[in-house]
């Protein structure tokens, strides 16, 4: 997107070419993580077995996107910023079925963690 | 909420004056790619930190998996309202880095120096809070090693028991068996619940004793950043330096979402 707003508008060389964000954007993101933060802790309270981590981790992604979408500005970010961003993405996904791998197998006899 | 119904159809802001104002660099055509190699060389490195806490991360997946007893009574030990500060503390100081950062991208350089000096001072209030939950863990003895206290952790046990249905009276014995247990030699092939739940307190002061350093780093950071704003250093003309500190700042943020659902609430 950085691209694009230099080839419509020819500004001055050296003026910022920041892509600036309404304030409001930053605080409505704020409010949505302080009301995330709350569902969190009533979450928690709640029993829900083993859906309790589930729910409390599926919250954590979406904060972590709103912080990652909206604070870190990739909503502005070029394309090629956006591959580096996923990376993180497909490094946990990766961490995840090494998760997947160890929960799965079925223990060899006699042997105990 | 849409950036071109306040600025206009640009998105682009000239700075009020010229303290703020960035100079390409020989090697890069114009000041786009300069600041999209900013943006990616960060990024970059940003990925690279989310494999360094990643694989914690599914370390932390699989003990919690196979000591499930061990991590639940464990973690009733650390004090979730202290959990929470922080973690508001450390929301708030995104926010106001990020306003920071729009500050330097507007040339308000008043605005970014009051925007940064919270989030320094929030960083500090965080790692104040942070000592005093280690403090408490070093008096309870709660620290993975030869001195680990066992009464306390089977406190915590029962505890975690009542709370689960039914669990509890079958394992009362044993409780009490295992705070009784001399501090004697075992086989690796026999550990103890304790032994199991030191891995809980072994994963949780690695895990946030990384975070914080990446706090004191942050802090170091943005002090130095703010100093040469302060002195009009000719290296802080550019937002750039500005931004970038401010997604290491929200990545420090985001690590601490993560961690404070894992450490301190799960185990129900």
């Amino acid at each position: 997107m950085a691209a694009e707003h230099t080839e419509e508008h020819g500004h001055a060389p050296g003026a910022a070419h920041a892509h600036v964000a309404p304030v409001g954007l930053y605080v409505f993101t704020f409010f949505v993580l302080m009301i995330l933060l709350i569902f969190t802790l009533l979450a928690a309270r709640i029993d829900l077995g083993p859906l309790n981590i589930v729910l409390a981790l599926t919250i954590a992604v979406i904060k972590a996107g709103f912080v990652i979408w909206n604070f870190m500005g990739v909503r502005y970010a070029s394309k090629l910023t956006w591959i580096f961003a996923f990376g993180g993405f497909a490094w946990m996904l990766l961490m995840f079925l090494i998760f997947g791998d160890y929960v799965s197998r079925v223990p060899i006899q006699g042997w105990k963690p | 909420m849409s950036v071109e119904a306040i600025h206009g159809a640009h998105g682009v802001l000239a700075p009020h004056n010229d303290e703020m104002h960035q100079e390409v660099a020989h090697q890069f055509e114009d000041i786009d790619q300069q600041n999209e190699s900013y943006m990616v060389g960060m990024w970059s490195f940003l990925m690279t930190e989310v494999m360094f806490f990643g694989v914690l991360f599914v370390a932390w997946a699989i003990y919690r998996h196979l000591y499930i007893a061990e991590f639940a009574a464990a973690h009733k030990a650390l004090n979730v309202p202290l959990g929470t500060t922080n973690t508001f503390i450390l929301l708030f100081s995104s926010f106001t880095m990020a306003m920071a950062v729009r500050c330097a991208q507007i040339g308000k350089r008043s605005g970014l120096l009051a925007f940064m000096g919270v989030t320094i001072l929030l960083s500090f209030g965080f790692l104040v809070v942070k000592s005093f939950e280690y403090a408490h863990k070093f008096e309870d003895h709660l620290v993975p090693g030869a001195a680990f206290n066992r009464q306390e952790l089977m406190h915590l046990k029962e505890e975690a028991e009542a709370e689960r249905s039914g669990a509890g009276k079958a394992l009362a014995a044993e409780n009490a068996r295992e705070a009784a247990d001399p501090n004697v030699e075992r086989g690796l092939d026999k550990p103890r619940f304790s032994d199991k739940a030191q891995i809980y307190f072994a994963l949780y002061f690695i895990m946030t004793g990384l975070h914080a350093i990446h706090v004191i780093i942050g802090i170091l950071i943005m002090g130095t950043l703010w100093t040469m704003i302060k002195f009009k250093h000719k290296a802080v003309q550019d937002y750039m330096p500005i931004e970038m500190t401010g997604l290491y700042w929200h990545f420090v943020d985001l690590v601490w979402i993560f961690l404070f659902p894992m450490l301190y609430l799960v185990g129900h």
